[in-house]
């Protein structure tokens, strides 16, 4: 697990530092399936999967295609401004993460199925999203990005016959 | 209940004032809305404010389209307890905001707010979801009534700043 903690954190500083755009991309998609191995071992089976399918299989697809279709110049840019600031952020998140990090032995494999109470894991979730939160909610927030996207590429053509509907 | 009657003479008020066909409509949709939910004071307050705001702005399909979908945002955030239900409430709210922010894509002052406001709502959702998942570890509950003081209150004043309500305003 400490093995694929560090690669997945060394894939992340690449993301940033490196200068080919196409190249951080593939050092995201490592670092996405790292993440999902490391939440498959703690015993969280759906998650992991999920991560693998919607992050490398959608997410990232869609990255590469935006990297392709913008083709991005390598800019020279003086990176090395920014890195006390972030230092201080990173300091600051780690401590949090350490906080809450548990002094005795962590959960095995094993041991989440008996946590659950015999319930897999897509019962539990399945069961959290419907009854105590709402995230059906997400939908929304589905479309109103749709609706977004539309407003914000719409172009207003003279000539071009549009529908008014508070004219109506 | 009583709010729900102060805000139908202010928004009445306003339509005779405001005159048209047009906000006549909005505010019988405003009444018919305002009746048929269920009384909420939080979801009544911010529901007819959001509403008056529209009458009195510009009248533009998109603009109004993207303004009730915050309002629906708005109603999530005020009459949900869960922390996730609250997240995706704001999340519907910020979303409408910045493209309502950044429309105008001729102007540069308003390609430059909406991509400001849209960094800013990023950095400020992710703290949020640390937050809620430090309170998730420290408590293993996101019910917002569950959770002690310390911790709602971390979360409430999160999420004021993040609506931009009165003490947090700016």
């Amino acid at each position: 697990m400490k093995v694929y903690g560090a690669i997945a954190v060394m894939s992340g500083i690449m993301v940033i530092t490196e200068k080919n755009t196409m190249h951080s991309v593939f050092y995201l998609v490592l670092a996405f399936v790292n993440a999902a191995v490391i939440v498959v071992m703690r015993g969280v089976d759906y998650l992991g999967l999920l991560l693998i399918i919607v992050y490398v299989g959608a997410i990232a697809i869609l990255f590469l295609f935006v990297v392709m279709m913008i083709n991005l110049k390598e800019e020279e840019s003086n990176r090395t401004r920014y890195v006390p600031i972030g230092m201080i952020i990173v300091a600051v998140l780690m401590y949090e993460v350490y906080e809450e990090y548990p002094k005795e032995k962590a959960i095995e494999r094993e041991e989440v199925y008996m946590i659950n109470g015999g319930e897999t894991n897509v019962g539990l979730i399945g069961e959290g999203m419907y009854t105590w939160e709402q995230i059906m909610y997400g939908s929304v927030v589905l479309l109103v990005a749709m609706i977004g996207a539309i407003v914000l590429t719409i172009g207003h053509t003279e000539g071009v016959r549009r529908q008014e509907l508070y004219r109506k | 209940m009583s709010l729900v009657i102060i805000g139908l003479i202010v928004s009445t008020l306003i339509i005779m004032v405001q005159g048209g066909k047009e906000a006549r409509e909005l505010g019988v949709m405003s009444l018919v809305v305002g009746l048929s939910l269920e009384s909420n004071n939080v979801a009544q307050i911010i529901m007819i404010s959001g509403i008056v705001v529209l009458i009195v702005g510009e009248q533009d399909m998109e603009t109004v389209v993207l303004g009730v979908m915050g309002i629906i945002g708005l109603i999530i955030v005020g009459t949900t307890t869960g922390l996730l239900t609250m997240y995706l409430g704001i999340e519907i709210v910020g979303l409408s905001f910045y493209i309502l922010a950044g429309r105008e894509r001729k102007g540069a002052k308003s390609t430059e707010a909406g991509m400001k406001y849209f960094v800013l709502g990023a950095i400020s959702s992710g703290i949020l979801l640390m937050g809620i998942t430090k309170v998730y570890a420290e408590t293993g509950t996101t019910d917002i009534e569950l959770i002690g003081t310390v911790s709602k209150t971390m979360v409430e004043v999160g999420i004021l700043f993040k609506v931009g309500a009165a003490p947090f305003h700016m």
